[in-house]
């Protein structure tokens, strides 16, 4: 009966589909093809308007042996990424597992907890903007107003208690970007997505089946036994599409350091590596190039999880 | 009832939208008369605004919207615009140093067809030669800036007497005024890594040792003991300065001057002495202005020399209401128009107006007189941003990092062969 | 020794309520810090102290309403959001149907429509501002649609078919037997069960393209067609921050989103969580 159904309706359901497909077409994957296309120029204001001159992968050869700021750029990616989804991950577990109790005004702490994740970006970072500014911040204030030193947020200073290590210190600052500055982007970060993944893995924590508790009560298994050995486990699936999620939505990180640092070396992640080649000095040909390097990564890193099981069809 | 509630936003949506797409077509049919300026939010546009008025009064029948931006990605997106081809406005303000690039697109409308033209110009009053400043691209004019922005050197009066007159006068100077209790630092420069101030003040103290980036013949000199010698200027004040340095821009440094906790600051915008003048700061009565440190000579006199651009409208060359807006511009350059621009925040550069004996009593004008006489612009190539990511580079690891002077400037010098070469 | 499992027990529960405080405090008061610079003066923002007590002021609100046109701009963001959310409901209801219920392109589908947002917006930031200048649509509040279309149509795919796989499939098969046509079933039956899910898509695409500040200043850069999020950008001005009106625009942009979240909390959390699970 219902293959009958189905069948009838094999046509319909891409007319049903249609309306969708051509706006998502139209609107995506044009512009990645013209994307691909002006890869292959040197597109730049002067030649804009006129003939372009063909390059071939010659922006993408200038990225990746001559611009000095490409590999750097992608290896702080890299760190950004570890630091703030670790962090991300590490409290919003934690963040779930001290919300996994009834008390008295639970639901108004969650409402609140969805306000960075929906806030307007822009707004938030010029808000972070304000809180760290070194002499009028709300931060520094603060600090002074209690009798502290007043700490340089927004500087590309290393952090003083690692940099203080003999010897190693200086070395510790730059291969893992411990700066003030790196800092502060990771913590804007931090705040604005730690209440989603604590949303998510709450909910998660809430749909697994009770039993598994009693059962583990019973057993005599302390609160971090029953954390490690039996929450933990039957999450992990979950974690890993969190991570998916962060990690995607982590190399399209604009506004909040844009406005924070604009393109300073010390923040410059993979996508303000972008806009400042695209932007700030209008070189749209390169801009393109590595716009496609960028889609090639997430592909990769799709793929491999896809592969890797941590996630199966979307 | 919800029915009725969705239909009734879809028909509203809907009529505004297409409402919208007519009033686009109406604008353009007003005889031309109508011109639209894109500009970026600041006292220059407030001056620039009251010349519009008194410009609308004269010429009955001329209307003038300013579309107003803020600076968060405003030069970006005047190239964007202009290089895509918009019709959108007639006149964009920019500054000067990114005008090159877009003469050589061919996005901008040169002057000189409106300039000799005596049925549009009254080139005898206009007097060409009283305005010092006039950016061209291959023989032709572009822009004749409304404002020019040059450095001038900040001091509180009350901390110090007598105001820098070297690089080592500044450094003693901050020494002194650290720490006190007047003062947190003794001295500021604008060093803010990423945007388009940092490498125009350090443009100021490297000529003044005689250096340059990219000399007259086109050759990459940055790698020069001038060079070096400004470099070290930068690291010997590092101590004396807000630790992070690197993140103050105009609007940073202007707060700091505001809040009276810096001693001096030096090379900075001249704009900022009517800003002060026209803000609520306890501090704006306690700043004197002087011209810029330099480097003595052999023969005792001093060697300055400050970075200056313009601020100036530029005509899109989609404009569809071009004579208009070359009505306008002429009226905005002319003496008048500084005059009133002048008397409202603008910056005068005109020397007749400069030199003016009612204009001798306020320290401003004699001080810029002479900086005008000194100015200098940077060299004005069609990769000027690309160039100006590297400069930005070298003076944030100048001051950020330990990494001697010699590999910085080794660097600095790579990148900016290697940049060159893509344009010859 | 009873007084003392009681002593251990206030504490366990003071610490708790403690760590409760912290959290709500952390995420709650940049927020709020927002909303109560609004009413102060820039002067009273920017000065060294901290200034809980003031004497509010709408000085701000003021200012970017009667200098800076903040009606038009609310408009505009208005009808892009609004606009944006009915179009991609309207395409993006009929494809998830189809999508659910015959896993139309299989799971090939389902990633290619995941592909389709790896893109990083500043990359197709040029391609967008040439098509669109070729169609005529610079300046034109269609253009922030189609972009915002763009943006937030995988979304909405994926979260509104995981939605319509939690209605039961044989409700419709009742309705074919009883001869309703495939459209019939689609509108009348499937679409007010899908309510949970038409609300919580609709929710997203509106806050999103609300939000949306990369596209909506290179595209829609004129005062006429100017959106919120761009219009907040314009108060840091080329000289200084003018940090009351940046407060107060914030403030506007803010609120429809803190209503929307207070009043809609439910259908946010399942949004948000369904969409990472599936």
């Amino acid at each position: 009966m219902k293959s009958n159904l189905l069948r009838k309706r094999r046509i319909t359901k891409y007319y049903l589909i249609l309306p969708a497909a051509v706006l998502l077409i139209g609107t995506t994957v044009i512009p990645i093809l013209y994307m691909l296309y002006t890869s292959l120029f040197r597109l730049d204001p002067v030649v804009f308007n006129g003939k372009w001159p063909f390059v071939g992968l010659g922006n993408y050869i200038d990225l990746i042996t001559r611009d000095p700021m490409f590999w750097s750029s992608l290896a702080r990616t890299l760190k950004f990424l570890l630091y703030t989804v670790t962090l991300q991950i590490g409290v919003g577990l934690l963040l779930a597992t001290l919300m996994y109790r009834e008390f008295k005004g639970k639901r108004m702490v969650q409402t609140i907890l969805l306000f960075p994740i929906l806030a307007t970006p822009i707004v938030v970072a010029m808000v972070w903007k304000y809180f760290f500014d070194f002499d009028t911040g709300f931060l520094n204030v603060m600090l002074k107003t209690v009798g502290m030193r007043p700490q340089p947020w927004l500087s590309t200073k290393g952090l003083p208690l690692i940099d203080a290590i003999p010897f190693i210190g200086p070395w510790l600052v730059n291969k893992f970007s411990l700066t003030y500055a790196f800092r502060t982007i990771c913590f804007v970060n931090f705040w604005q997505w730690t209440p989603f993944c604590f949303l998510v893995l709450y909910s998660g924590m809430t749909s697994l089946p009770s039993e598994v508790y009693e059962a583990s009560s019973i057993d005599g298994a302390s609160s971090w036994q029953t954390f490690r050995y039996v929450t933990l486990p039957l999450l992990s699936k979950l974690i890993w599409a969190v991570v998916f999620i962060r990690v995607i939505d982590c190399l399209k990180v604009y506004a909040q350091i844009w406005v924070l640092f604009g393109n300073a070396e010390t923040t410059r992640v993979i996508n303000i590596h972008l806009y400042t080649i695209g932007f700030t000095t209008s070189d749209y040909g390169m801009s393109s190039a590595l716009g496609v390097i960028i889609v090639i990564l997430i592909a990769v890193f799709v793929g491999m999880t896809i592969k890797l099981g941590g996630k199966r069809n979307a | 009832m919800k029915k009725v509630l969705t239909l009734l936003i879809l028909g509203l949506l809907s009529v505004t939208l297409f409402a919208n797409g007519d009033s686009a077509s109406a604008d353009v049919d007003e005889g031309g008369k109508t011109i639209t300026i894109l500009c970026v939010t600041s006292p220059e546009t407030e001056a620039l605004k009251v010349a519009a008025e008194e410009f609308k009064k004269q010429n009955p029948g001329y209307e003038i919207i300013f579309n107003e931006q803020g600076r968060l990605g405003y030069f970006t997106n005047v190239t964007t615009q202009l290089v895509g081809g918009t019709d959108e406005f007639d006149l964009v303000q920019d500054n000067t140093t990114y005008m090159t690039e877009l003469a050589a697109a061919g996005v901008l409308e040169p002057w000189d067809d409106y300039l000799n033209n005596p049925d549009l110009t009254d080139l005898k009053a206009y007097d060409l030669d009283d305005l010092p400043v006039k950016l061209t691209y291959e023989g032709k004019i572009y822009c004749i800036p409304t404002d020019l922005s040059s450095q001038v050197y900040y001091y509180r009066k009350d901390l110090i007497n007598e105001p820098a007159e070297t690089w080592e006068d500044l450094i003693e100077l901050a020494e002194k005024n650290t720490g006190t209790a007047d003062t947190p630092y003794g001295a500021v420069l604008t060093a803010m890594t990423g945007g388009p101030e940092a490498p125009k003040i350090f443009y100021t103290v490297l000529w003044s040792y005689g250096g340059d980036v990219i000399n007259e013949n086109g050759e990459v000199v940055v790698n020069s003991e001038a060079v070096r010698k400004a470099a070290e200027v930068y690291r010997a004040l590092k101590p004396y300065m807000p630790e992070d340095v690197t993140t103050y821009n105009y609007p940073k440094v202007f707060d700091a001057l505001k809040a009276g906790s810096v001693a001096q600051t030096g090379p900075f915008w001249n704009a900022a002495w009517n800003n002060m003048k026209m803000s609520d700061s306890d501090f704006k009565d306690k700043y004197g202005i002087a011209l810029i440190p330099g480097v003595r000579q052999a023969d005792g006199s001093i060697n300055r020399a400050p970075q200056t651009h313009g601020w100036g409208l530029v005509m899109n060359a989609q404009s569809r209401n071009k004579l208009a807006a070359w009505k306008f511009l002429y009226f905005a350059t002319s003496v008048e128009g500084f005059n009133i621009r002048g008397a409202n925040g603008g910056s005068i550069f005109r020397p007749s107006i400069l030199s003016a004996p009612e204009n001798a009593d306020n320290p401003y004008f004699p001080v810029m007189a002479e900086t005008y006489a000194l100015a200098r612009m940077e060299p004005l190539v069609p990769y000027y941003t690309k160039m100006h990511e590297i400069l930005n580079q070298m003076v944030a690891d100048i001051l950020t990092t330990d990494k001697s002077l010699d590999s910085i400037l080794e660097r600095t010098e790579k990148d900016l062969i290697t940049l060159k070469a893509r344009y010859e | 020794m009873l007084s003392k499992a009681l002593a251990i027990k206030r504490t366990r529960r003071a610490s708790f309520y403690f760590a409760i405080l912290l959290v709500v405090l952390l995420w709650a008061f940049p927020i709020l810090w927002i909303i109560l610079g609004s009413f102060k003066t820039d002067k009273l923002i920017i000065s060294q102290s901290l200034n809980l007590l003031f004497q509010p002021t709408v000085v701000n609100y003021e200012r970017i309403f009667s200098s800076h046109n903040f009606g038009k701009f609310l408009v505009n963001s208005l009808l892009v959001a609004i606009g944006t959310s009915v179009i991609v409901l309207a395409s993006s209801f009929p494809a998830s149907y189809s999508l659910s219920r015959f896993k139309t392109g299989g799971d090939m589908m389902s990633l290619g429509i995941l592909i389709t947002r790896i893109a990083p917006p500043a990359a197709v930031l040029m391609p967008f501002f040439i098509i669109f200048k070729n169609l005529s649509l610079l300046n034109n509040l269609w253009a922030l649609i189609l972009v915002n279309i763009s943006l937030n149509m995988s979304f909405s795919l994926l979260l509104m078919r995981s939605f319509i796989d939690e209605i039961p499939v044989s409700i419709e098969e009742a309705a074919t037997l009883e001869g309703a046509t495939l459209f019939q079933t689609m509108v009348k039956l499937i679409f007010p069960l899908a309510r949970s899910g038409i609300i919580t898509t609709s929710i997203f695409t509106f806050i999103f393209s609300w939000n949306e500040y990369l596209f909506a200043m290179v595209l829609c850069s004129s005062n006429r067609v100017k959106t919120l999020p761009v219009a907040a950008g314009d108060f840091v001005t080329a000289y200084a921050i003018e940090w009351g009106p940046v407060f107060a625009s914030g403030t506007l942009i803010l609120l429809p989103i803190l209503i929307l979240t207070f009043m809609v909390q439910r259908y946010i959390v399942k949004g948000l969580t369904v969409g990472a699970v599936k």
